[in-house]
């Protein structure tokens, strides 16, 4: 294909879509319709493209904000460093989830004895981030607490109010316990899911995720 | 309205003498926060079409906090990070691997469950307009890199034609032409693949020199 000429109506309608027209563009593109009126729906169209084009590309470049600057070499450890996305760890992420819910749900919650601010008490008004504050404020007392994970932004879209932008993400905490007894979900020879003993030294063993 | 990322900050040389060696990781992490949706651009356009996109980026990101002490001006830094993705990107060649993309699996599942938080119709619309953008992108691929970069630049949003002239070192005029010829092209390429079979659809348009 040999590289086109761009004709004067092509100059004005990318540049009306582009929010750059002059009055005299707009005048100008009129007196083109007047002739034809299929330039209205040419505009349209390239408009409709144009937007298109941005949410195609938002979509694909949606990652970069869970992408974060690594530390500085004198700052990091020793040896390359490469930030770790979600991606690298959500699988064994996963798996120590799974053997630790398992743990929990039959030992219950794992304390030190510490009570946690606002236990047992359930009309408290409180916002989602100051719940989430004290949260964290309990499990850093609680030697639990490691540190936050840049947010994964997975989806972002023009709000209800046509102006501002509504993303979902996902939020993330590195988070420590230190448990007696580790089981993982498995299945028995017939196929029936149960809970398996971890073939690891008994005591004291933390498991991290 | 000129907003690049859901997190401003400022940095971008203000406040400095214009050299990047004393920056704290404070404002390197700023920085690149502010920089990284238009270099994620830059590597779309460039990169091989399998490639990731996310590995690329951090690659980036670690060779921009690595050589940052190299770049003498500060305000400079749109050409050198755009440097350091199209060549990263090049590199991608070498190492290229396929993943599923956390992106397309939130898509197709709000795509295919319909309605939570929108109406079906309104997401169907949605999927009608990321539809026809992927074919978009699909037909900007096979322009001439001179016209792919400047209209992919121009698709991130909050990304003025003068910053991408910026990022491109070119006059806001060139960046002007390009774009018209670009939306051209893809169009003129969308109409031919319409008018053949889709098992005789060809592939890139040949390299015409830019404007």
């Amino acid at each position: 294909m040999t590289e086109p000429m761009e004709s004067n109506e092509d100059i004005l309608i990318s540049r009306i879509i582009d929010g750059h027209a002059r009055a005299d563009d707009l005048r100008q593109l009129s007196t083109l319709a007047l002739a034809d009126s299929s330039v209205w729906d040419r505009l349209a169209e390239a408009d409709a493209d144009r937007e298109a084009l941005c949410l195609a590309v938002e979509s694909e470049i949606a990652v970069a904000q869970g992408v974060a600057a690594p530390m500085r070499d004198t700052e990091a450890p020793a040896g390359p460093y490469r930030f770790v996305g979600w991606t690298g760890w959500m699988g064994w992420a996963a798996a120590a989830a799974v053997v630790f819910a398992w743990t929990v749900s039959s030992r219950g919650p794992v304390s030190n004895g510490t009570a946690l601010p606002g236990a047992g008490i359930q009309n408290v008004s409180l916002t989602a981030d100051d719940a989430l504050a004290q949260y964290i404020k309990a499990s850093k007392a609680e030697d639990r607490f490691i540190k936050e994970l840049p947010k994964v932004m997975v989806e972002s879209h023009l709000a209800a109010d046509g102006r501002s932008t509504e993303v979902t993400y996902l939020r993330q905490f590195v988070e420590k316990a230190t448990v007696n007894d580790l089981y993982e979900l498995s299945t028995d020879e017939h196929g029936r899911p149960g809970a398996v003993r971890v073939n690891s030294p008994i005591g004291t063993q933390s498991v991290l995720y | 309205m000129e907003r690049m990322d859901s997190n401003p900050t400022p940095p971008d040389g203000s406040g400095t003498d214009g050299s990047s060696s004393g920056l704290s990781q404070t404002e390197i992490d700023a920085l690149w926060r502010e920089h990284r949706r238009w270099v994620a651009a830059v590597i779309l356009a460039h990169m091989p079409r399998d490639a990731d996109l996310e590995d690329l980026l951090q690659d980036v990101a670690l060779l921009m906090v690595r050589s940052l002490h190299t770049l003498n001006d500060i305000n400079a830094i749109r050409p050198w990070l755009r440097t350091i993705a199209i060549n990263t990107s090049r590199s991608a060649g070498r190492k290229r691997k396929v993943r599923m993309r956390l992106m397309r699996e939130v898509e197709d599942m709000d795509t295919m469950s319909g309605a939570e938080g929108g109406s079906i119709a309104a997401e169907r619309d949605r999927a009608a307009r990321l539809a026809r953008g992927r074919r978009l992108m699909e037909a900007a691929q096979t322009l001439p890199p001179a016209y792919r970069e400047p209209l992919i630049l121009r698709a991130v949003r909050g990304m003025s034609q003068k910053q991408v002239a910026e990022v491109l070192d070119l006059p806001e005029t060139t960046v002007e032409t390009r774009l018209v010829r670009a939306r051209r092209m893809i169009r003129e390429q969308i109409q031919r693949e319409d008018a053949i079979p889709e098992t005789r659809r060809a592939g890139p348009i040949s390299q015409a020199g830019p404007a």
